[in-house]
């Protein structure tokens, strides 16, 4: 630094050092925009072949996961394995799930969609497109021993949760990832702590470790009856960015009653209200499912409870502000 | 948002630098980073400002300083601190402008803000549930139904995914119909090892 100063003059040296600060950061000026790494990242969760330990960190508690993924002749099967308490199980060929439950020596099958059974709660590429939150690339490091480059998706307003997400700077994998609060406070987080990537994932990588001969094997019948209806309930206070995005009524098998269920959605959250006549056995006010809030409020005779992973203050005020129009 | 970003540290390096740069020339970005925090003090109802003290120390570690409060009225424009090739002493410009901003938080008013400042609703009608409210009620069967019903009403979009249905077994049990084994699950015969199956998906992938 002083030779620089000796040739170019003390003024401008200070300015150049901090221009050369601007590219501290390897490669981060030739890295591909945020919306291009959500692109990449939605392909290789689908796309990669896997094998590796998660540690899925929910409100507090942890839990570790060995996870298998392979697509062999355009089949999607994965292993997701428990590896504490009773040692559940979950198994995807193609478009069903086994879950595997060794205390109950049962197993539950159930049709799924093509989506990846460990990442369900990532963002879409679609979301470069939502304005109601901002896609940055943040700095890099290393996750599971790999090159990594955190992503982070900010919502604008208190009505929503971010994500961050570390991304593999090879693949674009999400080597992590983290939903968190309008505190900052991590809700769920998914990190793996080691992976392995390519083709030779063994078969034994994929196979369930229990011996599954004295099981029973069940598949839920179909309980609702499903209507695509217009209905006369909506919201009057949504918040900035939500709309509804589907509506049905369902009908229960074992039941005289229907339920209206709304589903509103910005683009990266949903938030879905049911609607149903009062039973009197619901009591009003928030409730945690999961990493889920709820919110529940009667209205017009009518119990409605609103459900989905934003803000407790989302649903509260979704649910209390629906009316029939 | 950049500015939001910025405030609660999570703004690249790159564009921290270049927002500090920003902020030394326009006095109309600089309102609003005071507007902004002084926003979120409110509706968090917070007597102390979040993010300030953290934004102070990045300044002064820009500068290689201890933080310290200095009133400087901001250089006028065209001024020779103003020019690209100063350097620190635009760092250091910035820095004091940026403190100035800050300092005129706290008070009952923002006494410089615009006419046309949109008016903000300091009694919101909702307010984030504190952590007992929340856990005050345990979820019903209903409300975890609720929960499958939302999971599975918008895939692309859904939350816990396969990881929840891990506790919605009990809820099942009047629904269940007894079914054969998946032979894929069931242990392969002796005849075909491990191997053998790698080389057979091997074969199916081509």
């Amino acid at each position: 630094m002083q030779q620089i100063q000796r040739k170019i003059g003390p003024s401008i040296a200070p300015a150049l050092a901090a221009s050369c600060m601007l590219w501290a950061i390897p490669g981060m000026a030739q890295q591909s925009s945020p919306d291009e790494w959500l692109d990449r990242m939605s392909t290789a969760v689908t796309s990669t072949n896997y094998e590796g330990t998660v540690i899925r960190r929910q409100r507090g508690e942890s839990e570790a996961l060995k996870v298998a993924h392979k697509i062999v002749a355009g089949i999607v099967t994965e292993r997701l394995a428990s590896q504490e308490g009773d040692g559940l199980e979950i198994i995807r060929i193609g478009d069903e799930v086994h879950c595997i439950l060794p205390d109950r020596k049962s197993v539950l099958v159930e049709p799924w969609n093509n989506q990846s059974t460990l990442f369900t709660a990532l963002p879409r590429s679609e979301a470069s497109n939502t304005p109601h939150y901002d896609l940055s690339l943040i700095r890099e490091g290393r996750i599971a021993g790999r090159s990594a480059i955190m992503l982070a998706i900010r919502p604008h307003d208190e009505y929503r949760f971010g994500h961050r997400i570390w991304l593999d700077k090879q693949s674009a994998f999400p080597l992590q990832t983290s939903l968190v609060d309008t505190n900052g406070d991590v809700i769920e987080e998914i990190k793996f702590a080691d992976i392995k990537f390519g083709d030779n994932i063994a078969a034994t990588a994929l196979d369930t470790s229990i011996v599954l001969d004295s099981f029973t094997w069940y598949r839920e019948t179909d309980r609702y009856e499903t209507l695509d209806v217009e209905t006369n309930w909506d919201c009057d206070d949504l918040p900035a960015g939500f709309h509804a995005i589907s509506m049905k009524t369902e009908m229960a098998s074992d039941a005289d009653s229907t339920t209206t269920h709304i589903v509103y959605s910005d683009g990266i959250a949903s938030v879905s209200v049911f609607i149903a006549e009062t039973s009197g056995e619901e009591s009003d006010g928030w409730a945690l499912v999961g990493t889920s809030n709820s919110y529940t409020a009667e209205i017009d005779g009518f119990q409605v409870t609103a459900v989905g992973e934003v803000p407790g203050v989302t649903v509260q005020r979704i649910a209390s502000s629906m009316r029939r129009q | 948002m950049q500015i939001s970003a910025f405030v609660d540290g999570e703004l690249p390096e790159n564009e921290s630098q270049l927002l500090l740069r920003r902020l030394s020339q326009d006095a109309a970005m600089r309102q609003q980073v005071a507007q902004y925090l002084e926003i979120g003090r409110l509706i968090r109802r917070d007597k102390d400002i979040p993010g300030v003290d953290g934004l102070r120390s990045r300044i002064a570690a820009a500068l290689g300083q201890e933080p310290v409060e200095v009133a400087i009225e901001p250089p006028a424009v065209g001024s020779a601190l103003m020019t690209p090739a100063s350097g620190i002493a635009v760092a250091a410009t910035v820095a004091a402008v940026a403190l100035i901003g800050l300092s005129q938080l706290g008070g009952p008013a923002i006494g410089n803000v615009p006419d046309d400042a949109v008016a903000i609703d300091l009694a919101p009608a909702y307010t984030e549930p504190t952590p007992e409210q929340v856990l005050a009620n345990s979820p019903t069967a209903r409300l975890i139904e609720y929960s499958r019903r939302h999971d599975s009403s918008s895939p692309d979009l859904a939350s816990n995914g396969i990881l929840s249905r891990m506790v919605t077994f009990e809820l099942s049990e009047g629904r269940l119909v007894e079914i054969e084994p998946d032979p894929h699950l069931l242990p392969v015969d002796d005849e075909t090892t491990p191997a053998e199956r790698d080389r057979d998906d091997a074969a199916r992938s081509e």
